[in-house]
């Protein structure tokens, strides 16, 4: 039988019978998700971004490229205690394309059913649920909240993590975890290639209680980069390095170092509450990032989400914020008073990149979920977004963006 | 189904589940009737709404006895487990659903088996000490041990 019938068929069996296809022992099993989204966006001015990976975003035309996504996993049962894991995506990423990434590819080991341990490429969960931000049908949203999920470049890593689920009693459980190892994204530098975060280090615990309606969260995660920024970056901190040099000020040499990301040490503190009684779902999560780099500076994020779901339909709304507080800018006077043209460019250069890190934004959205038919959902929603002058998340920031858009977006959510 | 009613086992066995319903409403010969039964040799007797919820929701790994739990649903008709989450955890399915894909696609844990009929839910579960199994409650088996059974509106 040719291959892409055979598929067809197993799709199709799945699709009718979920969890029947496969024989009881479940030795082998193909599974998916998926999502088709179009956002537009009111505002001309710049484009709206789902997170800092995307290359472009959505502007005054219907945009397929933000949500949308495709995955697929294989899940292998090896023996009573090994397992294997593997997942494919294919989404719009840094380079303009939707080539697919391995997103998952490990190899784990259960002792015991409470105790797991793994290897290979994993996701990362620096947020509450941030290793499944891509499969729409599993939140209630349209997508995570940008300000809290967006400025995240890493979603997973190539490493190991181990985790313990132990019962704490009267029905509550606890569930600790801890991962280890390296980076693998790239991120797009508006215009200017790529940032490759590939071989850093992040490392993280995750802790988490559930009882009865109740699951509250404690995360920290923490990132060391181990390589520079490439150029034309790297370019602009060796510029400021030499004027530093022959103008003798060391506040452009304190500018450069703030440059300069091998060492960077950034650390992220996430508290998460969740509530979900009958038919309430209410979520809320408040999220510290501190860093020691100009180039991605220290800034706090948090989300409340309330829905209730009546029959199929769940109304929501949701408030999301991102604040970085002014960091501070070292003065680079010397360089304008120099009266040399190109250090006054490198000043500019400088001001330029850096001051997007700095801003705050928040968006109220009101949505709708429609459990429509068995493992397929559809969504709209109406977020109104309010941004400083400057913004990471936005793309193509026109002069005299007023930073207030509206953005519409429906998606079609679904698993097999 | 009345016709089972005439079975003495049943009988005393109904009136231990009744004992076992929180509502304490009695059972109607016309309800279909959700049970979670279990091994004969899982040591044990009987499951809280709690632990049952966490058994089937994945947060508690191992039975009150201390063997690996190992939950089967009967996957057929839907309605079963429509409302099997409905009275355990006034959940929508769909919710259930969702709640599943998050820990399938970040493999963490895998979703209770599903079996076709109420018949391959006991099979599952007479093959492992740590099964426990949802199924609609047509006859008595006795070769499986009801450790928590809900009344409520008929099926589908």
């Amino acid at each position: 039988m040719p291959i892409h019938s055979s598929l067809r068929a197993l799709l199709a069996v799945s699709l009718a019978l979920p969890g029947l296809a496969q024989e009881p022992d479940r030795s082998a099993k193909l599974s998916g998700f998926g999502t088709l989204g179009l956002a537009w966006n009111s505002n001309r001015d710049a484009e709206f971004m789902r997170d800092v990976s995307q290359p472009a975003g959505a502007t005054r035309r219907l945009d397929a490229r933000i949500d949308s996504r495709l995955g697929l996993q294989l899940d292998a049962e090896l023996s009573r205690t090994f397992r294997a894991t593997l997942q494919v995506i294919s989404k719009y990423r840094y380079d303009n394309t939707f080539t697919p990434d391995v997103s998952w590819a490990f190899l784990g080991w259960n002792p015991e059913p409470e105790y797991q341990v793994r290897l290979g490429r994993l996701g990362v969960e620096l947020m509450m649920n941030a290793d499944s931000r891509d499969v729409g049908y599993s939140f209630l949203w349209v997508r995570p909240p940008v300000e809290g999920f967006g400025l995240i470049p890493f979603t997973r890593l190539d490493g190991l993590d181990a985790t313990a689920t132990l019962p704490l009693g009267s029905g509550a459980s606890l569930r600790l975890k801890a991962y280890y190892g390296a980076t693998t994204e790239r991120e797009p530098l508006d215009g200017l290639g790529a940032l490759n975060f590939r071989g850093d280090r992040l490392g993280g615990l995750v802790a988490e209680v559930a009882a009865g309606s109740w699951r509250g969260r404690l995360a920290y995660a923490r990132f060391q980069s181990r390589r520079d920024f490439t150029p034309p970056v790297s370019d602009l901190a060796a510029g400021l390095e030499a004027y530093a040099e022959a103008l003798g000020d060391p506040r452009l040499a304190q500018a450069a170092a703030g440059l300069r990301f091998s060492g960077a040490n950034l650390q992220w503190f996430m508290a998460g509450l969740t509530w979900e009684e009958g038919p309430y779902q209410t979520q809320a999560m408040l999220a510290r990032l501190r860093s020691d780099r100009l180039a991605m500076p220290s800034n706090w994020a948090g989300l409340l989400s309330l829905g209730r779901r009546m029959g199929p339909v769940v109304p929501y709304a949701l408030w999301s914020r991102v604040a970085a507080p002014r960091q501070q800018v070292p003065d680079l006077g010397s360089l304008a008073a120099s009266g040399d043209p190109d250090a006054a460019a490198l000043g500019e250069a400088f001001i330029a990149f850096i001051a997007p890190g700095a801003f705050s934004q928040s968006t109220l959205s009101a949505g709708l979920r429609w459990d429509f038919l068995t493992r397929m959902d559809c969504k709209l929603q109406l977020d109104r977004i309010r941004s400083g002058p400057q913004n990471l998340l936005w793309d193509q920031i026109q002069p005299g963006w007023n930073g207030r858009a509206t953005v519409v977006s429906a998606t079609v959510d679904f698993v097999f | 189904m009345g016709a089972h009613m005439a079975h003495a086992p049943f009988l005393k066995l109904a009136g231990a589940l009744l004992l076992l319903v929180a509502a304490g409403r009695p059972l109607r010969a016309a309800d279909p009737r959700l049970v979670v039964v279990a091994n004969p040799d899982s040591g044990v007797d009987q499951l809280s709404w709690d632990e049952a919820r966490n058994l089937f929701l994945g947060r508690q790994k191992r039975l009150g006895s201390g063997l690996p739990a190992a939950p089967v649903e009967q996957g057929l008709p839907p309605w079963i487990r429509a409302r099997f989450y409905r009275l355990l955890a006034a959940k929508d399915v769909s919710e259930i659903d969702a709640y599943w894909s998050r820990l399938i696609f970040t493999g963490q844990a895998h979703p209770p088996r599903q079996a076709p009929s109420a018949e391959a839910v006991i099979r599952m579960v007479l093959a492992d000490r740590g099964a426990v199994g949802l199924l609609e409650w047509e006859k008595p088996d006795r070769r499986v041990k009801v450790v928590l059974a809900f009344e409520g509106p008929a099926g589908p």
